[in-house]
Formats: structure tokens, C-alpha cells, sequence
């Protein structure tokens, strides 16, 4: 059975992403998943105050990323988070965009390493175990929590391009696939079923998530304008393959990339094409919102992430997908 | 008559309507650094235990609402007639 997450930006006071939360719960959604974003609210403290509002709703970082945050960091925080709410944490990972890194004077460097080694320390100083890593990306030597996760934590890779989706699929317990269209879902899930392979895995010991960018409205002009921003970060962090894939011209899309590091949002979001919105959002009404999801499941995906920026009205739209389109799967 | 009589006498309807305008204002309000702590810590108990529109919880989003967008909660308890006391007892 299909399961159905959604995805936060805790750019809101507190108090409303929780609430918000605890109407997903009631609506149907298993996961809610947080993004982790220096400039926003500590995704930490968010889940926690999630964990304390809510029942059953699992809770993940959506995603953490391993350059900004060492992950002997993120060991001890999602394991103190798993003692407020045993069962219930998974970890979300992911090398992170190039605009954001950028910003704060991060390169993004080796990040098939830094994943790997985050993955690797993460599991282990959760588990109750020692790391001595001399890695690529992280030296360790003799680190260890006092304390251990009463609960395993399973691991998401967020990931989109092939090296990663690949990597996913040989070391994580989920992967979070950065993708809405059936087309990129489709190679995204035979990458990862490379990797699955070669770790000798089977691709049913994975959760699959697509993690989309989702807007619903009941009038489809409406539910695109809401997408618009959140489609120009998403052209601005993608690979030229994934544009090409699309027709996307590249030119155009380097200009939302340009206006983007500069800060110009208001230019970036006017480049926004349809092709664009068409490629990287499901965006329209409830019944265009379920036809569109039928396709990405027919991928192999297991599980369905409402992505930012979930509607025009937050509030009526998770109300809208509890009602009208988790009931159809 | 206290807030909480002056709700336990409003028709499950009308309380429905007054949960939405508040909701609304509770969500989209700017003025978020003004609402009330401890109000906000219970609106949140009352949503996890289901009883968002209790007369308790529509008491909490009234705090609330008031301290962040007052002539407009005032406003809204102006619509109704039925609303007139509650109207009374937020502004006194």
C-alpha cells in the first residue's frame, strides 16, 4: 500500500508548521518531513514540538546534508529525537543545492563521499557504536554518543542525479528521489535498482519516495502560480542531464540559476516556463493531482511526498488531499 | 456570563464558522510575535486531542486571534448577532 508524506519549510513561527502537522495526521499523511535549511527554523526543535503534538505521523529531516552539519552532530540529534518519539524518526540525507551551499562558502565537493561517510557514522553512533573513520570527507577517531537511539533509524538518501540515486539504492533504507515527473522517476528507479544490485539487495527492502513539488487548488490557475517559486529553485539546482530530459532550454534556465545566486528571486520566478512548471511540479486540480499521481506510482515509487509548495492555502489544500486523494489509493 | 458559557451556548454551526475566520487569522496573521504563549501551547494540546472546535479550544484561538489581529476579531464577532457577547467579553 502506498504511503503518503509531506514535506515542510519551517520558514513559519513554530507553532503553525506543528498545527499544520497535526492536520496532516488527521488527514491520512504517514510522514511529515521537515527541510533542514540554515535560514530557517532548526529542523530539530521543529520535530521534537511535532513529536509532541502528534501520535503516529513518522518524522524525518527532509533532508540534512552533511556539509553544513557534521554528522557526528546529526547522530546525537536524531537519536535524542528518537527518545521523544521511539519508532517514529527516520533520517532524511542529501548533498544539498548548489545555491544554498554556495551562499554560506560551502563547496560542493566529493558528495558521494560525504553522503557515503554521513550514512556510515550516522548509523553507527545511533546504534551504540564507535566510529574511527578516516574518510574522504570526515576524520573521525574513537567518537561515540553516551546514550544510544531506543529505536532503529532508518537512513533516506535524497538524491537525483544517477551516482547518487545509485548510492541510494546500495546503502539506504529509503531514498527520497528530488523528482515529480514520471519521466525522471522512471530512471531515477532503475539507477537505484543498479545499486540495489550491486549491494545484493532487493529494491522491496527500500522505501521509494518521490519527493515532489505538489500544488493543489480546485482551480488549476491557481494551484501553478503557488508552484512557480518553488519550480525556479528546483530548475536552479538541477543538472543540465535532467533539464535536457525535459526540453528544458538551458539558456533560460541558466538565467533563473544567475538570478537565484544574486538574489533576484522576482526575475527568476518571471523565467519560470509551463514547460518547466509541466516538468517539475504536479500542479492543478484534485482530479488532475490523482491522475498525476497514478503515473508516478505505475514508477515503482512507495511512497508519495506532497511536496512544497502544497497549495495556494496550505490549510485547504492538506484538507483537500485527506479528503479527495489519499481515499482513491 | 464567562467565554467559555458564552461558546457552550453558540450551535455547533456557528462555532464551525467562528473556528474558520479565527483559523484564518491564527494562519495568515504577520503579527506572529504578538500571540499569546501560553494560548498557542493549548490551542496545540486541543488540536492533538481532536477537539479543535470545544468551546476550550475556540476560547484559546480567540486569545489568540485578539492578540494578533484585534480590530479584525473584533470585526468578525460584529458579523453576528450571535457573536455579540463574546464580542463584549473580548473587548471589555
Amino acid at each position: 500500500m502506498v504511503k503518503f508524506g509531506i514535506e515542510f519549510v519551517p520558514r513559519e513561527v513554530y507553532w503553525r508548521t506543528v498545527y499544520y502537522t497535526v492536520e496532516s495526521e488527521k488527514s491520512g499523511f504517514n510522514y511529515v518531513w521537515i527541510t533542514d535549511h540554515y535560514n530557517n527554523r532548526n529542523v530539530y526543535v521543529i520535530l521534537t514540538l511535532i513529536a509532541n503534538y502528534t501520535n503516529s505521523i513518522k518524522l524525518g529531516t527532509g533532508v540534512t546534508n552533511p556539509y553544513v552539519c557534521n554528522p557526528v552532530f546529526t547522530a546525537t540529534a536524531i537519536a535524542s529525537l528518537a527518545e521523544v518519539a521511539p519508532d517514529r524518526v527516520v533520517c532524511g540525507i542529501g548533498a544539498g543545492d548548489y545555491v544554498t551551499l554556495s551562499t554560506i562558502g560551502l563547496k560542493f565537493e566529493k558528495p558521494l563521499a560525504y553522503v557515503r561517510e554521513a550514512v556510515e557514522v550516522i548509523r553507527t553512533l545511533t546504534s551504540g557504536g564507535t566510529v574511527d573513520l578516516d574518510g574522504q570527507a570526515f576524520k573521525i577517531k574513537g567518537a561515540k554518543l553516551n546514550y544510544k537511539s531506543p529505536s532503529k533509524i532508518p537512513v533516506y538518501i535524497g538524491a537525483q542525479g544517477p551516482a547518487m540515486l545509485k548510492l541510494a539504492g546500495e546503502i539506504g533504507d529509503g531514498v527520497l528521489i528530488n523528482a515529480s515527473h514520471p519521466k525522471d522517476l522512471k530512471e531515477a528507479v532503475a539507477r537505484i535498482r543498479e545499486g540495489v544490485s550491486k549491494a545484493n539487495r532487493k529494491i522491496e527492502d527500500l522505501d521509494v519516495a518521490a519527493y515532489t513539488s505538489f500544488s493543489i487548488a480546485e482551480e488549476e490557475a491557481k494551484a501553478v502560480e503557488a508552484a512557480i517559486p518553488v519550480v525556479a529553485f528546483i530548475v536552479g539546482g538541477s543538472p543540465n542531464i535532467v533539464l535536457e530530459r525535459h526540453g528544458i532550454d538551458l539558456e533560460k534556465a541558466q538565467a533563473i540559476k544567475d538570478a537565484l545566486v544574486q538574489g533576484k528571486f522576482g526575475r527568476a520566478f518571471k523565467n519560470v516556463t509551463s514547460e518547466m512548471v509541466e516538468a517539475f511540479s504536479i500542479a492543478g486540480t484534485p482530479k488532475q493531482c490523482i491522475d498525476k499521481i497514478e503515473q508516478v506510482l505505475a514508477t515503482g515509487v512507495t511512497q508519495f511526498v506532497v511536496g512544497s509548495p502544497i497549495g495556494p492555502d496550505v490549510i485547504k489544500s492538506i484538507r483537500m488531499i485527506g479528503e479527495r486523494v489519499i481515499p482513491v489509493f | 456570563m464567562s467565554l467559555n458559557n458564552i461558546l457552550n451556548s453558540l450551535p455547533e454551526d456557528l462555532k464551525s464558522q467562528l473556528f474558520e475566520r479565527l483559523l484564518e487569522i491564527l494562519l495568515k496573521s504577520k503579527n506572529v510575535d504578538k500571540a499569546d504563549p501560553t494560548h498557542v501551547v493549548r490551542f496545540l494540546y486541543l488540536a492533538r486531542e481532536g477537539l479543535l472546535k470545544s468551546s476550550e479550544c475556540l476560547k484559546s484561538m480567540l486569545y489568540i486571534a485578539t492578540s494578533m489581529e484585534k480590530e479584525e476579531t473584533l470585526s468578525i464577532l460584529s458579523e453576528r448577532v450571535e457573536f455579540s457577547k463574546l464580542r463584549d467579553a473580548i473587548s471589555g
